[in-house]
């Protein structure tokens, strides 16, 4: 069983979602698949932690409080009150060498990496969205492709989506969906959604745009590859909105 | 400020109160941990965990602080990277601090207290908005439907897919984290 395919069954055995049948199946299958219990147990562990809210608003609240605080991930440096202590100190006896700790410590280093960047930004685009929006509504292959993309079969929502980016007025919006398709599916075809993504962009006569430039960024975050993901994550944050902020925010983590 | 309004201001997770203990008390927990083999990023998290571990203990009506507020936190954030450093290294250790004598009588267990649950907690804060309030709802016990509804998706099956991504999403940032493997050694 892939690993997509166990973490699946675990969700649906937590969930109640599988049959009697199934079920059997699976905890019959605990005691055999060696790492299954380990990996059952620590999807309940992780449900018991984040279940306790008020722990988790106090943890939010600490780590807020404490972001100013929060430095250099591996290099061992000093906190913000203990550098100005130094400064002090050191600036009576040489003034370059502190004040050129200081500039160290005043640009740190990244706090999260582009990958967990990536993992906290990303949420899967809810293409229903296109279709309440009133485009298009009577094109029923779009509307089964994005019936397929909502029901998770994303496989089948790309067939449904490729032919519908080779021509017609709304062949960005079936290319957006489609990169998303490519985005969702399970290992993401994350090459075939940046070559979707670009297409709008080079385009840039359609509503897509600017959230070709947010996805295409977090695919070039994924990556580590921040320099290509810094434009364009400068572009939505000049755009605004939600993904604007979320754009600031990271750019302010990055730089 | 009075140990008793920093009890009570971590018990109601007053965030006036946590900045005070951060600016007054966050460089002492950095010593401890740069002295001790650790990093700053060390030091961060040990302090962040050490506030936690304080936040749980005053919510039961009977916690009552008998040493000074520093002393009691430097004893549990000492507990807390003491067991780190074992799970590291595998073997006993002993760290060199500047309060160990004073903390001979007064050094507050923590072993009711569980190291991966701040991690795993650590993860969900920095999942995106929609993917905490998905789970969160989920948690809650909260209908699919409803969860649909709130969410303003499409379908049951959208909900449960979304659901699932982001609780499998959570999992692999946990996986994923430096610290995952050394907290999860026995």
């Amino acid at each position: 069983m892939s690993s997509q395919n166990t973490n699946k069954k675990i969700n649906d055995y937590l969930d109640g979602a599988l049959s009697e049948s199934e079920k059997a199946d699976f905890q019959e299958s605990i005691g055999q698949t060696p790492g299954l219990a380990e990996e059952l147990q620590l999807w309940q562990d992780i449900d018991q932690a984040t279940s306790d809210e008020a722990t988790l608003d106090f943890q939010r609240k600490v780590a807020e409080a404490g972001a100013p605080y929060q430095v250099n991930k591996t290099a061992k440096v000093r906190s913000l009150t203990g550098v100005r202590r130094y400064l002090a100190i050191a600036a009576s006896v040489l003034v370059l060498v502190s004040a050129g700790l200081f500039i160290y410590q005043q640009i740190g280093d990244q706090e999260m990496s582009g990958s967990e960047l990536y993992a906290s930004n990303y949420t899967a685009y809810d293409l229903s969205q296109i279709r309440k929006s009133g485009l298009d509504v009577a094109n029923e292959t779009f509307a089964q492709g994005v019936a397929s993309y909502s029901a998770g079969d994303f496989e089948q929502a790309a067939t449904l989506f490729a032919p519908l980016t080779e021509a017609g007025s709304n062949k960005m919006k079936a290319t957006f969906a489609l990169a998303h398709a490519y985005l969702n599916q399970a290992p993401p075809k994350t090459k075939e959604a940046e070559a979707r993504f670009r297409s709008i962009i080079t385009d840039n006569n359609s509503s897509y745009v600017t959230s070709a430039k947010w996805y295409l960024a977090l695919i070039h975050l994924e990556r580590e590859e921040i320099g290509l993901a810094t434009p364009l994550l400068e572009a939505v944050q000049q755009a605004g909105g939600k993904q604007g902020k979320a754009a600031a925010a990271i750019l302010a983590e990055v730089e | 400020m009075e140990k008793q309004a920093l009890i009570e201001g971590i018990r109601l997770g007053d965030p006036k109160v946590i900045n005070f203990i951060y600016a007054n008390y966050h460089q002492a927990i950095v010593h401890l941990v740069e002295t001790n083999s650790g990093t700053q990023e060390d030091a961060h998290d040990v302090f962040q965990e050490g506030l936690v571990v304080m936040y749980q203990k005053t919510q039961d009506p009977d916690f009552a602080l008998s040493s000074q507020f520093l002393t009691y936190l430097y004893a549990i954030c000492r507990n807390i990277w003491s067991n780190r450093l074992r799970k590291k290294g595998g073997r006993e250790i002993s760290l060199e601090d500047r309060f160990q004598e004073t903390m001979a009588d007064d050094d507050p267990s923590v072993t009711d207290y569980n190291e991966q649950y701040h991690l795993y907690r650590k993860m969900f804060l920095r999942l995106g908005d929609d993917c905490q309030k998905i789970l969160r709802l989920y948690l809650r016990k909260t209908k699919m439907e409803t969860i649909m509804k709130k969410m303003r998706f499409s379908s049951i099956n959208y909900t449960k897919k979304r659901k699932f991504m982001c609780k499998e999403k959570l999992v692999n940032m946990i996986k994923s984290d430096h610290s995952f493997s050394e907290i999860s050694a026995p």
